[in-house]
């Protein structure tokens, strides 16, 4: 082990000897430091103000950066930095501008971390097995701070961080001590061989989402400022939890992905009805268990799927909202609010909500995800606009409204727990509308308006059942996104842009005769347990190339119906294939086997329909599972292998391109009630 | 710029010779603990107002960035 000086001013710490001695302000020409060096910039490293750059990974044991002669001495440059010992920064005349990753990668224990008041800019990692850091004075940096193993303790002092990450199995360990820590997220995901000594610390965590993945561990107090905070796992110990205020009109979540136990949860919404924290499990529809010695609120919160257990249960909130699946906790009697702001305006910012038909609104009035919001003529001038927002709503009825308005919500993502009744008086409808009603059935009367280009619409909760009342018309370009709970066509025309269904969340399409026309570009349907249920269609309608991506599930009818080409993967079975246009192109997935209960693709003469496979030379297998004869006209099959033989007839209308096996191009035997041996 | 409430400990001298002053700055329910770090010539140099004034910088430093969310 040696010290390394650093001489000469401005350079480069790279693999060059230019900049150290082996004494202070000595000669240069000393080897480059290596992680059994300590390294020192001191008053005679340069006699004025000098620039480091550090190049080429630098190492270290120990740095202590010490201003020169005169004017500082920054630091600079962007190379991972591996330090094996202490560092320590002089109070005055040093500028950090390096936005180098350090690594403090000691393996013994006694080492400080001092900065004295230089804010970093580093993603900072501890890695060192059966190292041990301190820090020696408070320690900010805008970038990750990681402790992957080893023992790192704050010594009381604040620590500022960008993401707070210690995830992994290695062994190590956090003293937290009384120190405030500031981090924008806090990570310990699954966390094990981690030991948490948190004393009597406050974590803030100060990104605008708050996650917050405890590893199912003991902390003491969890701070989130403002709006809304995300405990990411389950199984924490927490002394309190903290949401102190809702800054602004609309709903915030307090999300919790699994059960957790607080000492005392306090939440609060803003200082008005129309602020609301919602507290609430992560999967709508499943509960989470939040064991609590003491909750304290202003009374402007909802739950959803909160099973509330502890000293502090029951729990009653008088001014709670309620978007169901709760357990021991008694939230406000459901009401019916009135819109009564004649010049319209946001759903949530003003006071706009009456107790009666026309009456006086105030802020108390607001509607609650129990509620009934009903949206009529009076109240609400000809022609004016009413913003969603975020809004938490529960029943929207506009049915009676005769004068026309509009709904906005662009970028907005209300959430919906009741049933949307529009009027065909509204002439323009936009927002990232998320169903998610518990336990019930969430009827949707359209009565004719689109849902427009700056909307979306997702289905959200395991128990509700989303019906249409009447056709449903989602612009030609926007998603249609099913998560969790059923989706009932109700033998209705749903129209959208896209359709994604996508995760293993147990959900379900129930056709009933309906038809979901897709204008865009994708159906896409992946993971598991997707269901359909009833006849019905689902119509790829769009005139460009268009991808029926079905994931393996089983499907009604699904038609080519628009000119561009149709492209089906996955292997998945479904009551018909048919086609409304042609010509036109369908192509199934090579080397796969698509199975069919029916197939009733047909071209006209001069328009041939195209059959074939993804891969040109590989066979994409049909699989008829009925009791009858294929008997199709005007087809151009590739690469197509049909099974079982003898039942596929393209008639020689079709053409027999090449590599298909199973098909005919005949006519089916037909007589004495045989088709073919079949009977019909 | 705010102007917290200062609580300075005395100079304690650390293992490696160095000297710290801990303190910690409040203000409103802010709270930021510190310390100035330096060898004994530069901590025992320094007078009652220039660590005053390093304490409030650093407490100032540290809650514009705690601030400075949403």
């Amino acid at each position: 082990m040696a010290t390394r000086y650093w001489v000469g001013g401005s350079g480069n710490w790279d693999a060059t000897t230019t900049h150290w001695s082996a004494t202070s302000g000595g000669a240069s020409g000393a080897s480059v430091p290596t992680s059994a060096d300590d390294v020192i910039f001191n008053n005679l490293s340069n006699a004025t103000l000098y620039t480091v750059t550090l190049l080429t990974a630098p190492l270290c044991a120990s740095v202590t950066v010490g201003a020169p002669a005169s004017g500082a001495v920054t630091i600079a440059g962007s190379a991972a930095w591996s330090i094996y010992g202490s560092m320590t920064l002089a109070a005055t005349n040093v500028t950090w501008t390096t936005t180098s990753a350090i690594t403090f990668a000691a393996t013994t224990t006694g080492f400080t971390i001092t900065t004295n008041g230089v804010s970093l800019a580093n993603v900072i990692t501890f890695n060192g097995a059966g190292g041990g850091w301190t820090l020696g004075s408070a320690l900010t940096t805008t970038g990750v701070f990681t402790v992957t193993q080893g023992a790192f303790a704050t010594a009381n002092f604040n620590l500022t961080t960008g993401a707070f990450s210690s995830t992994g199995a290695l062994t190590r360990s956090l003293t937290l001590g009384s120190s405030a820590i500031s981090c924008t997220s806090w990570s310990a995901l699954a966390a094990t061989n981690l030991t948490v000594n948190a004393g009597t610390s406050t974590i803030t965590l100060t990104a605008a989402a708050g996650n917050f993945l405890g590893g199912g561990l003991t902390y003491y107090n969890v701070v989130k400022g403002s709006n809304s905070f995300a405990i990411g796992d389950g199984g924490n110990t927490f002394n309190s939890l903290t949401n102190t205020t809702v800054t602004a009109g609309g709903t915030f979540a307090c999300s919790f992905a699994g059960n957790n136990t607080i000492g005392t949860l306090t939440i609060n919404g803003a200082s008005s009805a129309n602020g609301r924290a919602s507290i609430q499990g992560t999967s709508p529809g499943t509960q989470v268990t939040l064991t609590v010695a003491s909750f304290v609120t202003n009374g402007y919160v909802d739950f959803r799927d909160i099973n509330f257990q502890g000293a502090a249960s029951p729990l009653t909130v008088a001014t709670g909202g309620n978007c169901g699946n709760n357990t021991n906790i008694t939230l406000a009697t459901p009401k019916t609010a009135y819109w009564s702001l004649a010049a319209g305006g946001s759903w949530h910012t003003s006071t706009c909500w009456a107790l009666t038909s026309g009456g006086t609104p105030a802020l108390a009035n607001y509607p609650l995800p129990q509620d009934m919001a009903i949206i009529e003529n009076a109240g609400l001038n000809s022609g004016a606009n009413i913003n969603f927002g975020s809004a938490s709503m529960g029943t929207l009825n506009a049915s009676t409204r005769t004068l026309p308005m509009t709904f906005s919500g662009t970028g907005q993502s209300p959430v919906i727990y009741g049933d949307f009744t529009l009027s065909s008086a509204i002439t323009s409808l936009s927002g990232n509308f998320t169903f998610s009603g518990y336990n019930k059935t969430q009827t949707i009367t359209s009565a004719g308006v689109t849902f427009n280009v700056n909307s979306a619409i997702a289905i959200n909760n395991l128990s509700t059942t989303v019906t249409l009342a009447d056709a449903f018309i989602l612009e030609a370009t926007k998603t249609f996104t099913l998560l969790l709970g059923t989706f009932n066509l109700n033998a209705k025309t749903a129209s959208m842009g896209l359709f994604s269904s996508t995760g293993s969340g147990v959900r379900s399409i129930a056709f009933n005769g309906g038809t979901m026309t897709v204008a865009g570009a994708t159906f896409t349907a992946s993971g598991t347990n997707l269901t359909t249920s009833g006849s019905g269609t689902i119509s790829m309608a769009s005139a460009s190339s268009k991808t029926f991506a079905g994931g393996g599930f089983s499907y009604p009818t699904l038609n080519q119906g628009g000119a561009g080409a149709l492209v089906i993967t996955g292997a998945n079975t479904f009551a018909n294939i048919a086609n409304t246009v042609q010509p036109s192109t369908i192509t199934l997935p090579s080397s796969t086997t698509t199975t069919v209960s029916n197939f009733t693709v047909n071209g006209t003469s001069g328009n041939l329909v195209t059959f074939n496979s993804s891969t040109s030379g590989t066979q994409a297998t049909i699989n008829y599972i009925g009791s009858s004869v294929i008997n199709v006209n005007y087809l151009s099959i590739k690469d197509s292998k049909a099974t079982p033989g003898l039942i596929w007839y393209a008639n020689t209308t079709s053409t027999n391109v090449s590599n298909n096996t199973g098909w005919n191009f005949s006519a089916p035997f037909v007589g004495n009630g045989l088709f073919f041996g079949v009977p019909f | 710029m705010v102007t917290p409430i200062i609580v300075s400990d005395l100079p304690v001298t650390n293992p490696d010779g160095s000297m710290s002053i801990n303190f910690t700055a409040t203000y409103e329910s802010y709270e930021f603990r510190d310390a100035i770090v330096g060898t004994p010539e530069y901590i025992n140099g320094l007078t009652a107002d220039e660590i005053n004034t390093i304490e409030i910088d650093r407490f100032n430093n540290w809650y514009a960035i705690v601030t400075a969310v949403e």
